[in-house]
């Protein structure tokens, strides 16, 4: 069945949270680097889903694997990245396994990870992380061990119930007394409710501003949003984020209400399922250049927190805030933590195989580009069986074949060439190339 | 030996052993994918556990659920037997994974060889944990209930006992032929020693073991002639390569004794008995040595390797793990270094639905002759 091409033009503005975005990512940056100094923690590891936890011994600084990874990506070629892949492979690591984490570990032997950007060593105070992908608990484990801080895991059950609850709060309790004790600090439990208050209000404000782009034309793109998102990925617990995606969330609605788009014309509406190759970021602009547009996809939602309905539609998450809930105790905050967790495991992104089809439809989107990232076992999980589905609701599916960490296994030619995956497919949707598609 | 040959049939025949058993008793086979689990629960419920394995032949009819650039070809391979209909006996599929790869063949299977039950039981990964027995205890209760549910009959204490019983049983007869490789000159091979490992996974305990006592009346009287062979050690993942093995013990490798999931590491462990049972069957599973994904936060699995080689006099470790294995090779370097800064060299080989063995015969002698020249 042919696709409808949708040849409406859109008024189109730059975005005003996009300054904001960036002082909090630069006031960020610095941060991580004077956090020590100013009587902080400085947290190694990818444990950012649970941050606030730590917020109980003062304040803290996690750039988890991300210390040089952007500017390395920077170089030619991403040359640099792929120097610190080697490095890792050249120690032991396979060709085959997770480039990000293989690119973190390089990091680490390079010991660019022990160095601020003014060229101070810095050491990690301890490691944090949530047992979930492999490949980044076991990285944390060997993060720790060689720069020799002491490691705090805590085990995420896959599914949830009362005794998965229980086995999740001893586990934080002893978490609580593990870090008072590791950093001589007495736990502060106002700190953690307030930090928790702004992420999960954070978290359900930005599944409200995706939830947004379901709208025609799209207030933003997949690309926009990319980077929008930024402040919400290590940083979502203060205020100054709280503030931040309140005024986005206004700027996003303000544009739907105007007619705002993103690129001024949105042929057809694409999803874009797994992370783009970090290295590559403009790869989500691909479509532009044929009028099209990447609306989401999983990485995007992965920053928001949703919630059922009774009819079984999943909607943003109401805010603490217009949900009632009142923290006042470090019980509250701890089965707060749980609660959001469980939501987060039950909405099961890769334990089915519906997710796909179901954003697919929820944007409204024509079709669907999966990125088949080589080593990253975790987001390929049931991305071969939700492929097979698109198909079978007869959602035309494209996919490309790269890696989100790893620049050797990113072909410019095989991708993006004329003849590329993503230009025939886009071509196969009865897209052409249009001469004054360009984003502003 | 004898017995050997019926341990042989019953790794080759491994799909007619098992129907014949349900033919005889009537009762339901389970395919289980990962050792984490109390198997003792599910014979205790009258159904027979057998491993799923694949067949080391080489398949593409996999690749439209599982990714040959991502997914591990032993959990591929398992599917493709699904696929192509040769587990159809199966009455029920459990999984006690964390790994992607068996979570994918699980989730692949339910798809397109759904079976009437299928389960997945949640194993804490950080297994050292002041609570993980305490969870795992739990988790083991709602599987019984799950069980118990599926066949519409309680589970009795009697028949966890009996299952306890009959499963200790393996386990201590299975330690028994294994000493037998730690003299200088070892009475069963490698490859014997891995074929009869596998035949217990593949059929009914109660029936396993005594063959297991045949074969520990008969191999002290095997005329065994000293092959001087390099004493070797193995360690990974899963591993049923019976004829690789083989090969490497051609070119001069002894192997005598290994540490894969689906080999030694599975009769570890025994169950001691207590008056709660679920938790006795939690606790071995909390208690066996650690596999590279479980080995959190804290290392125990580097120790358990040195000890191991160290008690059968190993020469050298050979890991073998699977392409695609996050956890296997996150977890090498730290091993390798561990053993060689105790002296004991390692080589590692990744291995696949078959395996480039002349390639490999480049390394693997070079590495023997390597260890002899250490030795002379």
């Amino acid at each position: 069945m042919a696709l409808k091409i949708n040849n409406e033009r859109y008024e189109t503005k730059r975005f005003e949270c996009w300054p904001i975005m960036k002082e909090l990512r630069k006031k960020h940056f610095w941060h991580t680097w004077s956090v020590q100094s100013e009587g902080g923690q400085l947290i190694l590891g990818m444990g950012l889903a649970n941050l606030p936890l730590l917020l109980g011994i003062g304040d803290i600084a996690n750039p988890s694997i991300g210390l040089h990874f952007t500017r390395l990506a920077r170089t030619p070629n991403a040359e640099g990245l792929t120097h610190a892949v080697e490095e890792a492979e050249a120690w032991g690591l396979g060709r085959d396994v997770c480039g990000a984490m293989k690119a973190h570990v390089g990091q680490l032997l390079q010991g660019l990870s022990t160095e601020s950007p003014l060229g101070k060593k810095v050491q990690h105070d301890f490691a944090f992380d949530c047992v979930g992908c492999h490949a980044i608990t076991k990285s944390t484990q060997i993060a720790a061990e060689y720069i020799g801080v002491p490691l705090l895991m805590i085990d995420i059950p896959r599914k949830f119930n009362e005794n998965s609850r229980k086995y999740l709060l001893a586990q934080w309790q002893d978490a609580i007394e593990w870090l008072e004790k590791k950093t001589g600090k007495e736990y502060d439990d106002e700190r953690l409710i307030e930090g928790l208050m702004n992420e999960m209000h954070c978290e359900a404000m930005w599944a409200k501003c995706v939830d947004l782009l379901k709208n025609i034309p799209a207030p933003a793109s997949m690309r926009d949003m990319y980077s929008l998102r930024l402040p919400l990925v290590q940083f979502r617990h203060i205020k100054e984020t709280v503030d931040y995606v309140n005024t986005l969330y206004d700027e996003l609605k303000d544009r739907v209400k105007n007619k705002i788009s993103a690129q001024g014309i949105e042929r057809l509406r694409l999803t874009h399922e797994n992370l783009h190759p970090l290295y590559r970021a403009d790869l989500l602009r691909s479509p532009e250049e044929y009028g099209a547009i990447f609306i989401t996809g999983n990485p995007l939602e992965a920053f928001g927190m949703w919630e059922y309905t009774e009819d079984g539609s999943r909607v943003p998450s109401r805010t603490p805030e217009e949900k009632g809930i009142q923290i006042r105790s470090r019980e509250d905050a701890l089965n707060a933590i749980i609660d959001r967790m469980a939501i987060r495991v039950e909405d099961g992104e890769f334990s089915t195989r519906d997710r796909y089809y179901k954003r697919a439809k929820e944007y409204n989107t024509d079709a669907v580009v999966i990125h088949y990232d080589r080593p990253c076992q975790q987001v390929m999980l049931n991305a071969l069986e939700s492929k097979l589905l698109l198909q079978e609701k007869g959602i035309p599916v494209g996919v490309y074949y790269s890696s989100q960490g790893d620049p050797r296994d990113f072909d410019e030619k095989r991708i993006l060439g004329e003849r590329g995956e993503l230009p025939t497919f886009y071509e196969s949707l009865g897209l052409t190339k249009q001469a004054d598609s360009a984003s502003p | 030996m004898e017995t050997m040959k019926e341990i042989n049939r019953i790794v080759t025949h491994r799909h007619e052993v098992a129907k014949e058993w349900k033919t005889k008793t009537g009762g339901k086979v389970f395919g289980y994918l990962t050792i984490d689990l109390p198997e003792e629960l599910i014979y205790a419920a009258g159904i027979l556990p057998v491993r799923i394995l694949g067949s080391h032949e080489p398949e593409v009819i996999t690749d439209p659920y599982m990714w040959n650039e991502v997914h591990c070809v032993f959990e591929r391979d398992c599917l493709a037997q699904g696929l192509q209909g040769r587990y159809s006996y199966l009455d029920g599929i459990v999984n006690a994974s964390r790994d992607p790869h068996a979570r994918q063949c699980y989730f692949s299977w339910g798809y397109h060889c759904p079976v009437s039950y299928s389960y997945e039981l949640q194993v804490p990964a950080v297994l050292n944990g002041r609570h993980a027995l305490s969870y795992l205890s739990g988790e083991v209760a709602d599987f019984k209930h799950s069980l118990e549910e599926w066949t519409g009959a309680p589970i009795s204490n009697d028949a966890i006992d009996h299952a306890i019983e009959v499963y200790n049983k393996s386990r201590g007869l299975i330690k028994r032929i294994s000493e037998f490789r730690k003299g200088d000159i070892p009475q069963i091979s490698g490859a014997e020693f891995m074929e009869i490992a596998l035949a217990g996974l593949l059929m009914d305990k109660k029936e396993y073991n005594p063959l297991l006592e045949q074969l520990i009346d008969e191999i002290p009287k095997r005329v065994v002639n000293d092959a001087g062979g390099t004493r070797i050690m193995l360690a990974g993942g899963p591993n049923d390569h019976i004829d690789l093995i083989e090969s490497m013990e051609s070119m001069g490798a002894q192997i005598v004794v290994d540490d894969h999931c689906t080999c030694g590491r599975y009769y570890m462990t025994e169950v001691v008995p207590g008056d709660d049972r679920l938790e006795a069957l939690a606790a071995r599973i909390i208690n066996k040595p650690r596999s590279s994904l479980r080995d959190l936060p804290e290392r125990t699995r580097h120790k358990h390797l040195l000890d191991l080689a160290m008690e059968y006099r190993a020469q050298g470790v050979i890991f073998m793990f699977q392409e695609h294995s996050d956890a296997e090779q996150f977890d090498f370097p730290q091993c390798r270094d561990y053993l060689e800064e105790h002296n004991i060299p390692t080589l590692q080989l990744e291995i696949s639905f078959t395996n480039p063995i002349e390639q490999f015969r480049t390394r693997i002698e070079a590495f023997l002759e390597m260890l002899q020249a250490r030795e002379a």
